[in-house]
C-alpha cells in the first residue's frame, strides 16, 4: 500500500439532514440519533470523496488498519459478517491494491455461497473497470459470450459496460 | 508542564503536552440551514462568563441579533446560539468580532461542509452542554425554525422565538474527538 497518512484521510464527518418534527417526536433523542447517524460517511482521499455506506468501527478499521495484512484480517472480519456482499463494494473507498483484494473476496464468498453467476458477474465487471487497453477489453468481452449461459440476463449488460469503457481510452 | 531553565542571561521555556489517544464520538448541530445561510454560533473555551456576556450583548446590539442563548459546555466553557438567519459573510464578520476560540474560527474551512458546529450531547465523561439563561433582545431578522425547535427540544425551557422561516430540515453530525474528552 502507498504511503498514507491516515488521520488526514479521516477528514469528513458523519453529517445527515433531520425533519425537526421527527426529532420533536423522540422520546431518546440521543439514541435516535445515534443510530441514524450510524449508517453513512464520507472519506475524503486525494482529493476525491467516497459515500460509503458503513458503520464508522469498521471505517474507523480500514483506515486506521496498519499495513496490508491488518487491512485483510479486517476485510475477512467485514466480510463473514457481511449480509449484502455484492454491497461490500460500494462500501469501502481504498487504493486499487485493496480494492482488488475486496473484489477477490468478494468473488470468492459468492461462490462459496453458491451463487456463481453473481459472482462471474461481478468478476467481470471488476475487470472491466481495471481494464487499461482494449485488448484486455476483448479477452473479457471473449470470457461473456463463453458463460453466456451462466450469465445469462447480465450477458448484454456486461457487452455494454465493456463498450462504454472503450470509449474512454 | 512548563519547565523553565535559566542559563546565563537567557531564559529557556520547554512545553511538554499530554495529548489524549482515546477517541469518542460525538453529536453536534451544524449552524447552516437548508438555503444557505447561517445561525449564530460562537464557541468559547477558557473563558469568564462575565466577558462573555458583555462582549454578546454588544454583538447582539451591534448586528440586530434578537435572543441569544448561552450554554455551559465546561467549566469554563460556553456556547452562544442565536437563531437568526445570516448571510456568510455577515456570520463571519460576527464570529472574526467576537473572541470565540481560534479553531472554531479556523477549522470549518478546512471541512468541505464548510458549517460551524457545536456539540448537542455528551462527549465523554464531560456532560451535554447545559441551558444557562438568554440574553434577551428583539431583532428584525428571520429565524431558523428547524434550529429553534432543535433546540428547544433539547431544552425545553428556553425563551420563545418568533419571525421563524418555517423550514424543518437541518443538519445534524456524528464527527470523532480526541480532544478533552474528560475536560
Amino acid at each position: 500500500m502507498p504511503d498514507t497518512d491516515w488521520d488526514e484521510v479521516w477528514k469528513e464527518r458523519i453529517s445527515k439532514k433531520f425533519d425537526v418534527e421527527d426529532i420533536e417526536e423522540q422520546t431518546d433523542l440521543k439514541k435516535f440519533l445515534d443510530d441514524k447517524l450510524e449508517d453513512t460517511a464520507t472519506i475524503t482521499r486525494w482529493g476525491q470523496s467516497h459515500q460509503v455506506t458503513v458503520k464508522p468501527q469498521l471505517l474507523e478499521n480500514i483506515i486506521y488498519a496498519k499495513g496490508y495484512q491488518e487491512l485483510q484480517k479486517v476485510m475477512e472480519t467485514r466480510l463473514r459478517s457481511s449480509r449484502s456482499l455484492n454491497k461490500l463494494q460500494q462500501e469501502v473507498a481504498l487504493d486499487s491494491k485493496a480494492e482488488k483484494l475486496v473484489g477477490i473476496k468478494i468473488v470468492k464468498a459468492l461462490q462459496e455461497e453458491g451463487k456463481q453467476q453473481r459472482a462471474l458477474n461481478f468478476e467481470l465487471l471488476e475487470n472491466i473497470r481495471s481494464a487499461r487497453k482494449i485488448d484486455d477489453l476483448d479477452k473479457i468481452r471473449k470470457r461473456v459470450e463463453e458463460n453466456r449461459e451462466l450469465l445469462g440476463r447480465s450477458t448484454d449488460s456486461l457487452l455494454r459496460i465493456a463498450d462504454s469503457k472503450q470509449e474512454t481510452f | 508542564m512548563r519547565i523553565k531553565i535559566d542559563i546565563f542571561k537567557k531564559t529557556v521555556l520547554l512545553n511538554f503536552a499530554v495529548l489524549s489517544r482515546k477517541t469518542t464520538d460525538v453529536i453536534g448541530v451544524h449552524n447552516k440551514t437548508i438555503d444557505g445561510k447561517f445561525c449564530l454560533f460562537l464557541d468559547y473555551d477558557k473563558t469568564e462568563e462575565q466577558f462573555l456576556k458583555s462582549e454578546l450583548e454588544h454583538l447582539q446590539m451591534l448586528y440586530d441579533l434578537g435572543n441569544i442563548y448561552i450554554f455551559k459546555s465546561s467549566e469554563k466553557g460556553f456556547h452562544a446560539v442565536s437563531f437568526v438567519k445570516l448571510k456568510a459573510h455577515e456570520f463571519m464578520e460576527i464570529m472574526q468580532n467576537s473572541t470565540c476560540d481560534w479553531a472554531f474560527k479556523q477549522i470549518p474551512r478546512f471541512t468541505t461542509f464548510r458549517s460551524w458546529i457545536l456539540r448537542s450531547f455528551e462527549k465523554g465523561d464531560t456532560e451535554r452542554p447545559k441551558y444557562l439563561y438568554t440574553l434577551k433582545r428583539e431583532s428584525s431578522r428571520e429565524l431558523s425554525e428547524a434550529h429553534y425547535r432543535y433546540f428547544k427540544k433539547l431544552y425545553p425551557e428556553i425563551e420563545e422565538d418568533k419571525r421563524l422561516d418555517g423550514i424543518k430540515d437541518l443538519f445534524l453530525i456524528k464527527y470523532k474527538t480526541r480532544t478533552n474528552i474528560n475536560a
